[in-house]
């Protein structure tokens, strides 16, 4: 039995067959996802169960192919050879994508940064001992798999999906996940005195959807004249009014509830603002800073910038920050991020509770607010929107559940459990945390993972071919300081020559040098497979010289000398 | 005292002159002698300029430009350098020229179905245009990418909204040629940037005065041009090379690489290759036909001309880029080509047959005729981009081109050995004797080994690519669709071997496997480019 099927998987019309399947599933995926063209996950169909399996059959067939008989001999080592070479490509490719990590790092000019965003999800792990505290990061596969940290794990293919950590003696498992998840949102009344203020509006274009909006909540909703409303609480009136019809910066700290410092711009530039745990200071305002390179085009549209100085728990940093497009570099680095807002353009309603049940209703700074109550709803603009009070809670709690989100645009989830007796518990990129038993590990989802050192970008230059905007050269000047070095090492990153450290190599992947800001974006890679796919393609060309020289060389030759004999 | 009226005897030599142009009866003629010149363009050619990242003649500038604006530089009647020397001092000339190509889509929903516009009429239509794309974007932002059944409509507005913006910068480019002109080296510059006629100006009245014969020899040059004096454009012109050379003269291109671009562009090197090669095919197939040697010796003389040729365009892009010709499609194509006739010479010296040369001859045909369809911005020598600034571009697009080219010259004797095959059985099934046996047997046999070597070069061009992967982005794999279809063609051709080595699979089935294999390289080269988007944007 087990002969019969070792002479299958080592059959060359397996190998024929193999081929032929190959290159037909490679050729339709290009074309599948030239089509779906969804933006999610690059690679999800060549990284399917069906697709690895079929990498994995031709794997199974080389290497049964590669040894089977006299392999050694003169006649088949050139072709044993060139088999052996394809097979340590496919295992370092294998390893690449288990062991291997990708991400990419913006940083701005005078930036440090000591972590990197990766292309998958990051479980992130909070444990404390008795006697410290510490983090671990584990980077997952979509599937929820740990992607592990062994050469022996990475050989099998379904797992593990369970950590042990060694600091705690506590074991984290993954027990289920979605591929795409969304947060459904739900109200329910709060106890007395606890709890959030929140409002159910009714819009008669709408349909049957009210707007569920709590105290500090702001909508911007499409296609409407009306389009942003906000709820906020009495005891911030004035603020509020001004930053609705003015300008504020908005704090996001991960998993918490964003914080709003309302500014007066360009007259704020230089003052300090201070809001809960965070300090934010103006350093500089460009309002007529334009989307491109320079010269920007006259039809580039505006996006105002700051320059500012936040300092909170995540730590101090000079940051830019945009009013119409983000940039994703805008983090401190426990990844509490910054925005910089403008009035709409569009109108904003502004709800305040008037301490009776009913809502002051702003529409503009310099107008008085007027009632909007379950009685008495509001005409808008001209009578053209009617906005109604349907329901008010008082206090409200916010009941969140990660559901499945069928248009698998969402973000991956998981479910864990950590400790024998914990109960598990769905956590996803929204911030949504878990816990163990006893309190002392704490598993979150993000998005980055600690380089190892602190990287610090002290100029970044690009040079273009004159009288072109033809890219000529990028580099970046760099210092790299780990915990090992007192001082900080000087370094130049550049297009095709990248800077190794530690395990990671870091590539001179993008630059921006429009002013205010000017930025490098690495990527960053660590590829254990390199040395297996460098030696497989190097034997599989050995191999095929060999084979080559023998067959189409060495056997014509030979075949012409013997008739040339027969012919004397 | 002013004399009123000529003295005598010149009274007399005029009206000699007058009566003998009478009697020759060639009144033109005498206007010919007293009007000015006319312009000529072709006095600019060799008239240094920097655009695009490198110095060329006028003449080269003159036709990129135009290109770049219009997508082709044969306008009308009017040599690019006349045309280009309108645009820069008359350009009112150009605005009701419908010369402006556009999208079919865009074409069909907002121009009642015409391609050709003018630039007054997209000035015109500005308004509307502008809408169009603000309409857009507010519906991508209100519905995303949509649900399959809006995903072909998102598609198409996309594609026109594309389109409409590659419209308005081209006719805003329309403003762009009086100072895209750099004609004078920047004496400030450590960078090697060069000076538009405004800049010179700016530098003049700041004090420099090395630009400051180029700013005089230039207006002049502007004047007799709007006054239709070629003597005096002539002077000037000769005033302007003059002037560009006064100062770091060391930083201008020298003459002879100016002379010898002027001549690698005097003539369409396409249009040469296209008839050499087509000459050589038809005098292989008349000796074919009348089985004379003294015309398949003329035949691969004629050949050998068109590789000496191809060695002329790849030599001459070399010299003037200062790099071989590997960055674009355009530029791999001509090296596919260089090595076609190259593989069927070396065949037909190794195995005594003209039937290799031939058939190359044939495919260098199909490609030079394919070589005039591709896009003409691929043609134009540029500079690399950073990413391209590796040794592994070389390794990689050479072995690569070379595994195309062997492979190409496999698929054609394939072809003939099908076609062979086919046109005995039809014809004279009985008749078919041992000869034109052997002879298909020759041509499948030979397609084998062109096959085998088509391989090892493909294999060692995605080993390659591999590793600039790896020194470039960091990953020597990305399933980038370019690198995904090259393994395709890599399987089938690896099947194509394990089919012939271990399987003696029949030979029409293995000419059909040729087929789709380099139907599959086609597909890589052209398919994957314009098709499939990836990194690979730029190939």
């Amino acid at each position: 039995m087990i002969p019969t099927v070792l002479k299958l998987l080592a059959s060359r019309w397996l190998t024929i067959y193999l081929m032929l399947v190959s290159a037909v599933a490679m050729a339709a995926i290009t074309v599948a996802e030239a089509l779906e063209d969804t933006g999610r996950t690059p690679y999800r169909l060549y990284l399917s169960f069906w697709f690895t399996g079929l990498l994995w059959a031709v794997w199974i067939n080389l290497a049964c192919n590669a040894i089977k008989g006299s392999w050694w001999s003169r006649k088949r080592l050139p072709g044993s050879l060139m088999h052996v070479g394809f097979l340590l490509i496919l295992t370092g490719g294998f390893f690449t994508w288990q062991l291997g990590v990708r991400g990419d790092l913006p940083i701005s000019e005078e930036s440090s940064a000591r972590a990197f965003r990766v292309e998958v999800p990051v479980l992130h792990l909070d444990i404390q001992t008795a006697d410290s505290a510490g983090a671990e990061d584990y980077a997952l596969t979509e599937d929820g798999v740990f992607q592990p940290r062994s050469f022996l794990g990475s050989l099998n293919p379904f797992g593990p999906r369970s950590v042990h950590i060694e600091s705690n003696g506590q074991r984290v498992t993954i027990v289920d996940r979605m591929v795409s998840s969304r947060i459904d949102e739900s109200i329910v009344e709060a106890p007395a005195g606890t709890g959030r203020a929140a409002i159910l509006l009714g819009l008669d274009s709408n349909g049957e959807r009210p707007l569920v909006l709590r105290e500090g909540d702001s909508i911007s909703l499409d296609g409407k004249s009306l389009s942003t409303f906000r709820f906020g609480s009495a005891g911030r009136a004035e603020d509020l009014v001004r930053s609705s019809f003015g300008q504020w910066i908005e704090i996001k700290p991960p998993g918490s509830d964003p914080i709003f410092v309302p500014i007066d711009l360009p007259g704020d530039i230089g003052a300090e603002k201070t809001e809960g745990e965070y300090t934010v200071k103006i350093l500089e305002y460009h309002p007529d800073f334009k989307m491109g390179r320079d010269p920007s085009p006259d039809d580039a549209p505006l996006n105002p910038a700051v320059k500012l100085d936040l300092s909170g728990p995540g730590g101090q940093k000079i940051l830019y920050s945009f009013a119409l497009v983000e940039f994703h570099g805008n983090r401190l680095d426990d990844g509490t991020a910054v925005e910089f807002h403008l009035p709409p353009d569009s109108a904003t309603l502004l709800l305040i509770p008037d301490g009776s049940g009913g809502l002051q209703a702003w529409e503009a700074v310099d107008r008085e607010p007027r009632s909007l109550t379950a009685e008495s709803p509001l005409e808008i603009d001209g009578g053209t929107l009617r906005v109604s009070l349907t329901d008010y809670y008082a206090g409200s709690l916010l009941e969140k559940k990660i559901v499945a989100d069928t248009t698998l645009e969402g973000p991956p989830a998981f479910r864990i459990q950590i400790g024998e007796d914990g109960e598990p518990a769905w956590i996803s990129a929204d911030g949504r945390r878990a816990y163990s038993a006893d309190g002392r590990i704490e598993a979150s989802i993000g998005a980055t993972m600690p380089l190892g050192f602190e990287l610090t970008l002290d100029d970044a230059v690009a040079e273009y071919w004159p009288a072109s905007g033809i890219p000529k050269a990028y580099y970046s000047f760099v210092k790299v300081k780990d915990h090992a070095s007192a001082t900080p090492r000087k370094a130049r990153i550049e297009t095709n020559a990248p800077l190794l450290k530690n395990r990671y190599r870091l590539y001179q992947s993008g630059m921006d040098q429009q002013p205010p800001y000017r930025y490098s974006v690495f990527a960053v890679a660590f590829d254990p497979g390199l040395p297996f796919v460098t030696i497989g393609f190097l034997i599989m060309t050995a191999g095929l010289l060999w084979f080559y020289t023998n067959r189409f060389v060495r056997a014509p030759l030979r075949k012409r000398r013997n008739k040339r004999g027969t012919e004397i | 005292m002013i004399p009123l009226m000529k003295t005598g005897p010149s009274i007399l030599a005029d009206l000699l002159v007058v009566l003998l142009i009478l009697l020759a009866g060639n009144p033109a003629g005498a206007a010919q002698d007293t009007a000015p010149a006319p312009i000529d363009a072709e006095e600019l050619n060799d008239l240094v300029v920097l655009s695009r990242g490198r110095m060329k003649p006028f003449a080269t500038h003159a036709r990129e430009s135009l290109i770049g604006l219009f997508g082709t530089a044969d306008l009308n009647d009017r040599s690019p350098r006349e045309n280009y020397l309108r645009l820069l001092f008359n350009r009112d000339d150009f605005l009701d020229a419908p010369w402006f190509e556009v999208g079919t889509e865009l074409a069909d929903t907002l121009f009642d179905g015409r391609q050709s516009l003018s630039a007054r009429e997209v000035v015109e239509e500005r308004e509307r245009l502008i809408e169009f794309v603000s309409t857009a974007q507010e519906m991508f932002e209100a519905h995303g990418k949509g649900k399959d059944a809006d995903r072909d409509l998102m598609k198409r507005t996309d594609e026109i909204r594309n389109q409409i913006m590659d419209l308005f910068g081209r006719v805003n480019r329309l403003r762009g040629p009086i100072d895209e002109l750099r004609f004078l080296p920047d004496p400030t510059s450590r960078s090697g940037e060069w000076l538009n006629i405004d800049e010179a100006r700016a530098l003049v009245a700041h004090g420099h005065e090395e630009p400051q014969p180029g700013v005089d020899a230039f207006e002049r040059l502007e004047k007799s041009y709007l006054a239709g004096d070629g003597a005096a454009f002539a002077e000037s012109a000769a005033a302007l090379k003059a002037a560009q050379r006064l100062f770091v003269d060391n930083r201008v291109l020298s003459t002879a690489m100016v002379r010898l671009e002027l001549f690698y562009y005097a003539i369409d090197f396409k249009v040469i290759g296209l008839i050499v090669f087509v000459l050589s095919s038809v005098l292989f197939l008349v000796q074919a036909l009348g089985r004379s040697p003294v015309i398949g010796r003329v035949a691969s003389s004629v050949m050998i001309l068109g590789i000496l040729w191809n060695c002329w365009i790849i030599a001459g892009h070399t010299a003037i880029a200062g790099r071989l010709p590997l960055k674009n499609l355009q530029e791999v194509y001509l090296v596919v080509l260089f090595f076609v006739p190259l593989i069927g010479l070396l065949l037909q010296i190794l195995l005594k047959s003209r039937v290799y040369s031939a058939m190359s001859a044939v495919l260098a045909s199909i490609g030079f005729t394919g070589s005039l369809f591709l896009e003409p911005e691929g043609y134009m020598i540029a500079p690399l981009v950073a990413i391209l600034q590796s040794p592994w571009r070389q390794v990689h697009i050479l072995t690569i081109m070379l595994s195309y080219a062997i492979l190409l010259v496999a698929f054609g004797l394939h072809v003939a050995y099908l076609c062979r095959t086919a046109f005995v059985s039809l014809t004279a099934p009985a008749a078919s004797g041992p000869r034109s046996e052997s002879l298909a047997l020759d041509l499948d046999h030979k397609a084998y080994l062109l096959v085998a070597w088509g391989f090892l070069f493909l294999t060692i061009g995605i080993s390659t690519g591999a590793a600039w992967g790896h020194s470039s982005w960091g990953r020597y794999w990305g399933w980038d669709p370019k690198e995904v279809w090259a393994t395709v063609a890599w399987a089938i051709y690896a099947l194509f071997l394990h089919m012939r080595i271990f399987f003696r699979a029949p030979r029409w089935a293995l000419a059909l496997i040729n087929i789709v294999g380099y139907a599959a390289i086609l597909f890589t080269y052209f398919g994957v480019t314009y098709l499939l988007p990836g990194l690979h944007a730029y190939s």
